[in-house]
C-alpha cells in the first residue's frame, strides 16, 4: 500500500507541476525509509522499486528500465552500508545523511533526462533539494521516534 | 523472518539484469508502445484531480496576468489621457489668450488674485492705452468694476463685488436713486433705497449721472427678490449683475466720452478713428 500511495503521490505531483517543476523522488524515499526501517523486507523491496520503476518509465518517460536500474542500485547500495555498520552506529543523523544521499543519483540523472545542463543542474538539484529537506527531517524524527520506543 | 543477504543479492542482481534487458530493448519502441499506451490510458483516471487542479491554477494564472495587463494598459491610457488634457487645456489657453489679444479693445485679465477673488483684477493695459484710474470697465455691455489705479503697461479694476466698491445708480422703471455695493463675498446690494418704493424683481440697474467718470445709464444688472431691511428705514436688494464675475477673462475699459479708452490696434481701425477724428 505504501507503494502504491508514494507512487501515485509523485506521478500526482509530477502531472500538478505539468513537467516544469522536478518533483522529489517520493516514491524513491518511501523504498528507502522502509528499506532501513524493515530489515527483512529487502527482496518485497527490490521487486517493488522494479515494477514501480518500470511503471514510470512507461507513464513518463518511455525509456523502460532506466528508473528502475536506479531505484534498485541506490537501494542495495543503502541496504548494504546500512546494515553492514553496527547497530550503535545507526543513529539519526546517519540515517537522515543516508536518506539524504540515497536520492541525490536518481535526482540528478532525473535532471540531465529532463534537459539541464552545465551549472543547470548543480542549481536545479538545490531547487529540488530544498523540497526533500522537509521530509528528511521528516523520516528522522520517525526513525528518532522508533529508536526512543526501542530503548524503553 | 530474519533477513537473508544473499537472498536479497540475487533478487537486487536479478531486478537489475531485468531492468537491463528492457533498457537494451528500450530502443524499439514498438515493443513498448502498446504497454505506455495501456499504463497512459490507466492512469488518466487517477491522474484526473491533479489535471484539474493544474488547469483550474493555469486559468487563474492567466486571469491574473490578463488583469494585470490590463490594469497597466489602464494605467497607461490614464497617464496618456491626463497629458492629452493638460496638452489640451494649455493649448485652448493659448488661443483664448490670442483671441482676447485680438480683440483690441478688450483688456485681457493678466491676474486675480484668490484672497482678494471678489475684489480686483489685473489688466494687461494701462496708462499708455489710454486707461484712466475711476474708469467704467465693461462685460458684455455690463458694467463690472471701474478702475482703481493705473500704472504704463497695467491697471487695477476694482469689481462690483468688492465691499469698498459704492456707485450710485438709478432704477430705470422707477427713477429710484440708490447705491451699489458688493459683499465682498460674491454678492451686490442696491442700498438706501426707502421701504415705501415699489421695486419688483426683474428691474434694470444702470449708472446714474450723479458722477464725472462714470457716464449715466451703463447697465449694470437686475434686482433679484431677495431684499433685507437695512437701518434707517431703508431696504437692501440683491442685484444680480450682468456681467458674469465668475468667468471673467477680458473687460472692456470706458474712455470719458463713454467710449473705449482701448486704442484699435489694426491698421484698418485706426484709419477709421483717423479719419473720423478720434
Amino acid at each position: 500500500m505504501i507503494y502504491l500511495v508514494s507512487w501515485y503521490v509523485q506521478d500526482f505531483f509530477w502531472v500538478l507541476g505539468s513537467g516544469k517543476v522536478l518533483v522529489p523522488e517520493f516514491f524513491l524515499l518511501a523504498l528507502v525509509f522502509l528499506s532501513l526501517f524493515r530489515f527483512e523486507d529487502g527482496v518485497t523491496i527490490f521487486w517493488a522499486a522494479f515494477l514501480g520503476g518500470v511503471l514510470w518509465d512507461l507513464r513518463w518517460i518511455g525509456f523502460p528500465g532506466i528508473s528502475s536500474l536506479f531505484y534498485i542500485g541506490t537501494l542495495m547500495i543503502v541496504r548494504w552500508i546500512w546494515y553492514s555498520i553496527p547497530v550503535s552506529g545507526r543513529t539519526v543523523s546517519f540515517f537522515g545523511f543516508l536518506f539524504w544521499c540515497a536520492n541525490v543519483p536518481t535526482a540528478l540523472g532525473r535532471i540531465f533526462l529532463w534537459g539541464a545542463r552545465g551549472t543547470d543542474i548543480f542549481y536545479t538539484h538545490l531547487f529540488q533539494q530544498s523540497y526533500i529537506l522537509p521530509i528528511v527531517l521528516l523520516a528522522c524524527a520517525a526513525y528518532a521516534w522508533r529508536l526512543k520506543n526501542r530503548d524503553v | 523472518m530474519g533477513r537473508n543477504p544473499e537472498k536479497e543479492w540475487i533478487h537486487g542482481l536479478l531486478a537489475i539484469t531485468a531492468s537491463l534487458l528492457l533498457l537494451a530493448a528500450a530502443p524499439r519502441r514498438d515493443l513498448f508502445k502498446g504497454a505506455v499506451d495501456l499504463v497512459g490510458e490507466v492512469l488518466r483516471y487517477p491522474e484526473y484531480p491533479a489535471v484539474f487542479i493544474e488547469r483550474t491554477a493555469k486559468k487563474f494564472a492567466f486571469w491574473f496576468t490578463d488583469r494585470n495587463v490590463l490594469q497597466d494598459r489602464l494605467n497607461t491610457l490614464k497617464e496618456e489621457n491626463e497629458r492629452l488634457q493638460l496638452a489640451w487645456s494649455m493649448e485652448t489657453a493659448k488661443n483664448l489668450r490670442k483671441e482676447l489679444d485680438g480683440f483690441v479693445r478688450y483688456a485681457r485679465i493678466t491676474l486675480r488674485e484668490p484672497l482678494s477673488w471678489w475684489s480686483e483684477v489685473r489688466i494687461n493695459k494701462g496708462l499708455r492705452d489710454g486707461v484712466v484710474v475711476g474708469a467704467p470697465a465693461l462685460q458684455n455691455g455690463f458694467l463690472a468694476g471701474r478702475v482703481s489705479a493705473a500704472e504704463d503697461r497695467f491697471a487695477w479694476v476694482e469689481l462690483l463685488t468688492s465691499s469698498s466698491l459704492m456707485i450710485p445708480v438709478v432704477i430705470e422703471q422707477t427713477r429710484d436713486l440708490g447705491v451699489v455695493a458688493g459683499d465682498g463675498d460674491g454678492g451686490i446690494w442696491l442700498l438706501y433705497v426707502p421701504e415705501n418704493r415699489m421695486l419688483t424683481k426683474g428691474m434694470l440697474v444702470s449708472t446714474a449721472m450723479v458722477s464725472e467718470a462714470l457716464p449715466p445709464g451703463v447697465p449694470l444688472g437686475t434686482l433679484s427678490s431677495e431684499r433685507r431691511e437695512t437701518s434707517g428705514g431703508y431696504i437692501a436688494w440683491k442685484v444680480i449683475p450682468g456681467a458674469s464675475l465668475s468667468q471673467l477673462y477680458a473687460l472692456e475699459v470706458l474712455g470719458s466720452n463713454g467710449e473705449s479708452a482701448l486704442p484699435a490696434r489694426s491698421p484698418v481701425a485706426r484709419e477709421v478713428r483717423r479719419s473720423s477724428g478720434l
